[in-house]
């Protein structure tokens, strides 16, 4: 399987915004892997997803997706082997887990065909998934934050993509759903090589999960590599503008983070 | 407390209903209970046996009043509520917004303007008013909607009610000032503007029965498309929804079915609000139960409350658009109350 994902040179704008939050940005998603794209807030982190998921025009640069440019892939095909997730979707009113997760399915139902065997399937494996089996005729809006978080989690996963993008996903999840849901991410790439790629704060997380990370400031890369080449004291002070020492003995990585600090060199 | 109460209502009949089986005969009974009622009561009193007699019996002495009379003016009210009530459950999922519905989005009083002016400057040729309505309803809709959209983000539901009352304010001057400039020739222009079933016979069903059929029949097309559209943009798009063609269409529809309302019944309010939106809290969002029965919930209430309308003060036929308007007007502000933030 080659569903890579190549950015060349993509300079990325908000349809509201004057600016471009992302500028010059070259960026590769190799087949089967994790990234973990890192950065303070407004470094472009959702930006970039948004334009590899294909939901934002690029204003110049390239993207290709298994060779092709993205933006030849018909919607529909495009949706059967990428799914996306959205930083926090609204829930629409009166909606059940079930139905919301059986919308997955979308793209592999035809217009006038009932739901196969194979998409009741789908729909169960994900419900399992996400543990929401028990859950599956609670209505979106009695959920909590976490529930729904991954109420919507199963929905991306129905789609049982290739190449999955996820808008930090553990944010509003607590400690253990948060751990439950990085393991998660971990046997999906490993059980069935689903490419993943997600961006999140936690650089531990980060580190945990992923086979690369990907560092963004001001809507460029830092630098992107393994966890424990590229996430440094000196990073942490350069980008994130805090001073830290690091435990690269531990798997994952420890950070202690000492407090603010001035960078070495402007960027 | 009534929406904690419907959530009540909603898991519990899932439980006991769960193949709806018994919403569809409830709503069945509810549908052939009204149009019996409306058949039989009125001014000129049919008893259930007249009634059945009557059936094919051109020489039986209450024929006239139950199928020429009363039988096309029930067929109209059907046709009425469920192209309303459908188009307001198309609408509302369209624009994501439980406030939409044809008369707030002006889209009745731009097809009714175009009705009128068919009525005005072709006479003869009232078999097009569906067709001048739904243009000019479709173009209504395309300028409430270009007010209120601002670029990068759903239409403001304050925005869209504010766009929707000027324009139909506006269109609202226009069908005044045309009503009067030919009152020789133009429908009433009260009657018209609260809308009203006084007096219509077959040929006005020949009117209505095209629009409705063809607008209930896309909107069955559009279950699907239509509960994606329920999610935001970005989420709807990402499972491979043609997103704007979607709402474009569904919008499309929802004006085919208003203009078709419109053109025999004129600017009957309300009916898309409130029977969509209260459905939703009864048996869920959920498109393949909710288009098929908006359509039933549609066509019993504009049927009882025409048969409210032409009994309650009789002699005298209230205009059924002033009932609906007393249902509505008070939901519409439950809406604003409880639903928007």
């Amino acid at each position: 399987m080659t569903s890579g994902l190549k950015g060349r040179r993509l300079h990325l704008r908000h349809s509201s915004a004057d600016h471009d939050s992302v500028r010059d940005l070259s960026v590769e998603v190799r087949p089967g892997e994790i990234l973990a794209l890192v950065g303070p807030n407004g470094s472009g982190k959702s930006t970039l997803l948004r334009a590899l998921g294909n939901d934002l025009p690029l204003r110049q640069g390239e993207l290709s997706f298994d060779g092709q440019p993205i933006g030849a892939y018909p919607r529909r095909a495009l949706a059967r082997r990428m799914a996306r997730l959205p930083q926090s979707p609204a829930s629409p009113v009166g909606l059940t887990v079930e139905e919301l997760v059986s919308f997955g399915r979308h793209p592999f139902v035809s217009h006038f065909a009932r739901p196969e065997r194979s998409d009741q399937l789908a729909i169960e494996e994900s419900l399992e998934a996400v543990s929401m089996s028990d859950s599956r005729h609670r209505l979106l809006e009695t959920l909590s934050g976490g529930e729904s978080r991954r109420a919507w989690l199963g929905m991306v996963l129905a789609q049982q993509p290739e190449i999955l993008l996820l808008d930090e996903p553990t944010a509003a999840l607590d400690l253990r759903h948060q751990w439950e849901l990085l393991e998660l991410l971990r046997e999906l790439n490993r059980d069935r090589g689903m490419t993943i790629v997600l961006s999140i704060h936690d650089l531990e997380h980060a580190a945990m999960v992923a086979d690369r990370v990907a560092i963004m400031t001001r809507g460029r890369l830092y630098d992107v590599g393994p966890p424990k080449d590229v996430i440094s004291e000196e990073t942490l002070l350069d980008v994130f503008r805090v001073r830290s020492s690091i435990d690269y003995s531990q798997d994952p990585i420890r950070i202690q983070i000492h407090g603010p600090g001035d960078p070495l060199r402007s960027l | 407390m009534f929406r904690k109460f419907a959530w009540q209502v909603r898991s519990r009949t899932q439980i006991v209903m769960e193949s709806h089986l018994a919403w569809m005969v409830l709503a069945v009974l509810a549908l052939s209970a009204s149009v019996t009622l409306a058949l039989s009561i009125g001014s000129v009193p049919v008893s259930f046996s007249d009634l059945w007699d009557s059936i094919g019996h051109p020489d039986h002495r209450l024929y006239a009043v139950v199928w020429n009379v009363r039988f096309p003016r029930i067929l109209c009210a059907l046709a009425v509520g469920s192209s309303l009530a459908v188009a307001g459950a198309l609408l509302q999922t369209a624009v994501r917004n439980p406030l939409a519905d044809p008369g707030i989005l002006g889209v009745t009083a731009g097809a009714g303007l175009a009705a009128l002016i068919v009525i005005l400057i072709f006479p003869g040729q009232l078999i097009w008013l569906p067709a001048a309505g739904f243009l000019g309803g479709l173009f209504t809709t395309g300028i409430t909607l270009g007010l209120s959209w601002s670029r990068s983000h759903d239409p403001g539901p304050l925005r869209m009610i504010l766009s929707g009352v000027a324009l139909q304010a506006l269109l609202g001057a226009f069908i005044a000032l045309l009503t009067f400039a030919f009152a020789d020739r133009a429908p009433s222009f009260a009657a018209f503007v609260i809308g009203s079933l006084n007096g219509l016979g077959w040929g006005d069903v020949q009117i209505v029965v095209w629009p409705t059929v063809l607008g209930c029949g896309l909107a069955l097309l559009l279950i699907r498309p239509l509960n994606l559209l329920m999610l935001e943009d970005t989420a709807a798009s990402g499972l491979g929804l043609a997103v704007r063609r979607t709402r474009f269409f569904a919008s499309c529809v929802g004006a085919l079915l208003a203009a078709g309302a419109v053109s025999v019944a004129g600017l009957i309010g309300f009916v898309g609000l409130v029977v969509p939106n209260g459905l939703r809290l009864l048996i869920g969002p959920e498109h393949k139960m909710l288009l098929p029965f908006s359509a039933v919930g549609g066509a019993v209430l504009v049927v009882v409350a025409d048969l409210v309308a032409r009994t309650a003060m009789a002699p005298l036929e209230l205009p059924v658009g002033a009932l609906l308007a007393l249902i509505g007007g008070p939901y519409f502000i439950y809406i604003l109350w409880a639903k928007l933030p």
